[in-house]
């Protein structure tokens, strides 16, 4: 304690200095005067009273500061003279300052806002309560044809989960759905949740409470529901009075009894409701054993690894298998396991795309360092002189080397505050390039990301303050000891020309290294955009131009009304002004099957992995697609028309290998009548279409009817030109037909093909921007050194310009000078980046690492670039005048 | 532990700690009257003793300096430790 009082004491004082100056002045003064009177006192003249006063005292200003370095300060005098000293040089050059600060307020925020997107998407994809504990727990089925899938759960074996398990204290379900909400238009991504959910991810409701478990029992089933705070904000304005209120969800009357936290968004991340699972159960009886839809969240045990979890849930499945076998044929596999539920909510490639675009940030923030290591050495050059002139007058090295690192640690921090801002403002920039919305109804875990939770929160601030500081030390430190080190005699005598070959070197090796990281960069720019083009020109074997989409939705449930409503809708919405057609199907191109069947085709009872899709007799002409052999659907083809289905030509190919299809018969699920199996005969063969976004391969397809068949809900319009103005006369159709429809997802396909590729959208503006920033810092560190190294030889190139050298031959000399730099950047840097465009070979798309072109188009891009940057520099030294050049110094 | 022992009889000022000193030790212990001064700095800090401006003629004031509890302690500490010392060298240079 007694060291706690001393630093209060000292802290004190520190804060009152000038007092304590002042006092310290005015207690030795009286000192003297007292001792000089005695001293009269006893005879003395005033002049020598005060004299032996003064000899018997004592050096005064040392015992000053002797009585001032009691307390400590020295250190402290001495760093507040630095940071003087070195705001004052800093002053003196503020185009070096505001260039090495805005060079690093780039590469900090850059690698700021990266983090920022890696911590939330990567390192704490979800922020649940001791969340190291929790376990996503799930099925895995292997099929021959389809691999290794992990599948969710049904009830009746999510009860036997809950009762065999032995590795979780507790285990919570959940189901997600699209949920429609009496009184709110837009379709609502709800869970169905068992009341162990909040207990055991550990959120609470911000107003009310969460589900009690009586709420869950069917037997006290009370329809109780949860809203997030978006959901109470946007419609019912932040009321408190909402608790209590009831509102119809899916049709069944619930009553609000809690409001969630801002900022949590259950389990997809933008879950708007929430509802137990038994009073859900109550009104939608659940589908049986093999009615999998149920996802598992556990708590492990104290004590429990997740290895053992993930063994006793694979034992508790096999035991499930032999009391009730899932599938008797034995043709699929069923098992179990269990994985943290931070992995399983991370996609491994958005992880791994992310660490890549990790690096690659870090990879320009060292490009900056070196660029403001490379300025520093020339400015320590350019201060030579005034150094040895201190280190000649008695500064220690070791303090001129503190002095010298004063200076980039000063910019390294006004960099990272410059930094954060730009992060700040970096994160909701690239907010802007996600997609303001994903399919209503697809629920890809960890594939969205909020851009709501991208903050820069503390723990990002304390990276963003270390990594300015180790910056500061990273560029600071090489130039700090080269100039202090630097050669008393040397630096007095001589001017620029004195720094020596050794110098030079160093400085032209930190440019190659520059360079060299570029190059690197370069390359994986070039690698992503051309994996983003090939996506980009992915033909989708469809025409796009001027269609628009629409999900729409009639309130009944009733097959009937239903297909009298989408006929209606169709004929209406084709008799529009400016509407060349419309069709309805259940799938769109380029948003795809996410899950296949399996078919029998007939003859072989051979089962193939097919997409099913529905659509109405005019999609393949609005869509343009060929039709290749036979007829597509037409009026003939409705409710008591034989059963009959179109093939795609692959689908063709796969199922008929060089036979002629039309007239065979296919086994495919009929899903209006309660998913029996139907024959159907095929009519026709029509051009293969891409369903499912363009990096993943396509399946083979088959399309029924849907005047036979499940009805589909994209109202498709071809119009004569844009089609956007035609929307608000589509919904009104819609709501004419049916006043309590629901109209949603409205794009162009043109959006749709463009939320299909985002990601690699993202990538590629992502690493393009940063291999820019890359080449422009790589062109700034060449002009610099090659600035420096004309001005460094400026007599000599005046004495050779004297002596008859002609002005292209000076040209030549200096460019030649940064062709061999260059060479040597690429000598290191392509194979460099030979190497590690290995690892973005799972993120390309149709384009290979080892692609020449690529390499030969950086190269070229590097060496013009570096030519012009040492160009400017060049052409100065041909204008040297050799008259004020011999007489310069 | 001078100053100290000085103080411990009583608040005083430096000049008059320094006369003190000066006086009781029939001025065989002359220093540089000024080092007092930093030594009394490292005295405040430690806590040894207070510090407390006080008005003494028309313009003057004199910065009077106090014993703390701890300076006290310290004092004794000292002491003690000084005579035990003492007491050694003292058995080795005298012959018994």
């Amino acid at each position: 304690m007694e060291w706690l009082d001393e630093l209060r004491r000292r802290c004190a004082i520190l804060l009152r200095r000038g007092r304590f100056d002042r006092d310290l002045e005015e207690e030795m003064q009286a000192h003297l005067e007292m001792q000089a009177a005695e001293n009269r006192d006893n005879g003395m003249s005033a002049e020598e009273a005060r004299y032996a006063a003064m000899r018997q005292f004592g050096n005064a200003t040392r015992l000053k500061e002797a009585g001032r370095e009691a307390w400590g300060w020295r250190a402290l005098d001495e760093i507040a003279r630095d940071l003087r000293l070195a705001l004052r040089t800093l002053r003196r050059s503020p185009g070096f300052a505001a260039i090495a600060v805005i060079t690093l307020a780039l590469g900090i925020g850059l690698n700021m806002a990266v983090f920022a997107l890696v911590y939330k998407v990567v390192l704490r994809p979800v922020g649940y309560r001791d969340v190291g504990r929790l376990m996503d727990v799930h099925l895995i089925l292997t099929e021959e044809r389809r691999g290794t899938i992990p599948m969710s759960w049904s009830y009746p074996k999510f009860q036997e989960l809950l009762q065999w398990n032995r590795s979780f204290e507790a285990i919570a379900a959940f189901q997600t759905r699209v949920l429609t909400l009496s009184g709110i238009d837009e379709p609502l991504t709800g869970e169905i949740v068992s009341a162990q959910y909040f207990r055991m991810i550990g959120v609470n409701a911000q107003l009310g409470r969460v589900f009690v478990d009586e709420e869950d029992t069917p037997a006290g089933a009370r329809s109780a529901m949860l809203i997030s705070d978006g959901l109470w904000r946007r419609y019912f304005g932040a009321d408190p009075g909402v608790m209590g209120r009831t509102l119809r969800l899916e049709g069944i009357p619930m009553t609000i009894v809690g409001v969630m936290p801002p900022g949590f968004k259950g389990e997809t991340g933008r879950t708007e409701a929430w509802a137990p699972m038994a009073a859900y159960f109550m009104q939608n009886p659940n589908p049986g054993r093999s009615g999998h839809n149920l996802e598992a969240i556990g708590r492990l045990r104290r004590g429990v690894s997740p290895r053992q979890a993930d063994e006793d849930v694979r034992r508790l499945v096999a035991r499930m298998e032999r009391e009730h076998p899932s599938d008797p044929s034995g043709q699929m596999k069923w098992s179990g396991g269990a994985q943290p539920l931070l992995d399983a909510r991370v996609d491994p490639q958005v992880r791994k795309a992310l660490w890549i675009l990790q690096a690659a940030t870090a990879c320009v923030l060292l490009i900056a360092c070196v660029n403001l290591a490379n300025l520093l050495l020339g400015r320590g050059t350019a201060r030579r002189r005034e150094l040895a002139i201190r280190l000649a007058l008695g500064t220690s090295r070791g303090a001129l080397l503190r002095q010298l690192l004063v200076e980039p640690m000063l910019l390294a921090l006004a960099g990272g505050v410059a930094g954060l801002l730009l992060a700040v403002g970096g994160l909701r920039a690239l907010g802007l390039i996600f997609p303001a919305e994903e399919w209503s109804f697809q629920f890809e875990y960890a594939r969205f990301i909020d851009p709501e939770s991208l903050r820069i929160e503390l723990p990002l601030v304390v990276c963003g303050v270390l990594l300015a500081l180790a910056t500061g030390i990273a560029f600071g430190l090489l130039p700090a000891w080269q100039a202090a080190r630097a050669d008393l005699n040397q630096g007095l005598r001589g001017g620029l020309e004195a720094a020596g070959p050794r110098h030079i070197r160093l400085r032209n090796a930190l440019v190659v290294a520059q360079m060299a990281l570029a190059i690197v960069l370069l390359a994986g720019a070039d690698l992503t955009i051309r994996s983003f083009a090939a996506l980009l020109a992915t033909n989708f074997g469809v025409e796009t131009r001027s269609i628009v989409t629409l999900n729409v939705q009639p309130h009944s449930r009733d097959g009937a009304v239903q297909r009298e409503f989408y006929s209606e809708l169709q004929r209406r919405a084709a008799a529009l002004p400016g509407v060349q057609s419309a069709a309805v199907s259940d799938m769109l191109p380029a948003y795809g099957p996410d899950q296949g069947t399996v078919l029998h085709v007939d003859g072989r009872g051979a089962t193939i992995d097919t997409g099913v899709l529905n659509t109405s007799p005019a999609y393949f002409g609005l869509f343009h697609i060929p039709t290749v052999a036979g007829r597509v659907f037409d009026e003939r083809d409705g409710d008591h028309g034989p059963p009959v289905v179109v093939l795609g030509e692959s689908a063709a190919r796969r199922f008929f290998p060089g036979v002629n299809p039309v007239g065979r018969r296919i086994e495919y699920p009929h899903m209006r009548r309660d998913r029996a199996e139907v024959i159907g005969e095929i009519i026709g063969v029509v051009g293969d279409v891409k369903y499912g976004p363009p990096e993943v391969k396509a399946r083979p397809v088959v399309y029924a009817s849907t005047l036979q068949n499940r009805q589909g809900y994209f109202l498709e319009v071809r119009a004569a030109r844009d089609p956007r103005p035609l929307v608000p006369a589509l919904r009104q159709i819609a709501h004419t037909l049916d006043p309590e429809a629901r109209v949603y997802d409205v794009r162009t396909m043109d959006q749709v093909i463009g939320l299909a590729t985002w990601r690699a959208r993202l990538a590629a503006v992502l690493l393009g921007l940063m291999a820019a920033l890359s080449l422009a810092l790589a062109a700034v560190g060449i002009y610099g050194v090659f600035s420096y190294a004309v001005a460094a030889r400026y007599r000599e190139i005046g004495v050779r310009i004297a002596l008859g050298a002609g002005r292209g031959r000076i040209l030549g000399t200096v460019l030649r000078e940064g062709f061999v730099l260059s060479a040597a950047a690429l000598a290191i840097g392509l194979p460099t980046a030979w190497v590690l465009t290995r690892t973005l070979s799972s993120q390309l798309y149709r384009v290979s690492p080892a692609n020449p072109v690529t390499y030969l188009s950086v190269a070229a891009l590097l060496l013009a670039v570096a030519m012009l940057a040492c160009c400017l520099p060049a052409c100065r030294a041909t204008r040297i005048d050799p008259v004020e050049a011999v007489r310069h110094e | 532990m001078l100053v100290l022992k000085v103080l411990s009889q009583g608040p005083l000022h430096g000049y008059a700690i320094a006369k003190r000193i000066k006086e009781m030790s029939d001025d065989v212990l002359q220093v540089e009257e000024g080092s007092l001064y930093p030594a009394l700095q490292r005295m405040l800090l430690k806590g040894l003793v207070t510090a407390e401006w006080v008005q003494a003629a028309a313009k003057r004031r004199t910065r009077v300096y106090r014993l703390t509890p701890a300076g006290r302690k310290q004092l004794a500490a000292e002491v003690t430790e000084f005579s035990r010392v003492f007491d050694a060298i003292a058995r080795v240079v005298q012959p018994a």
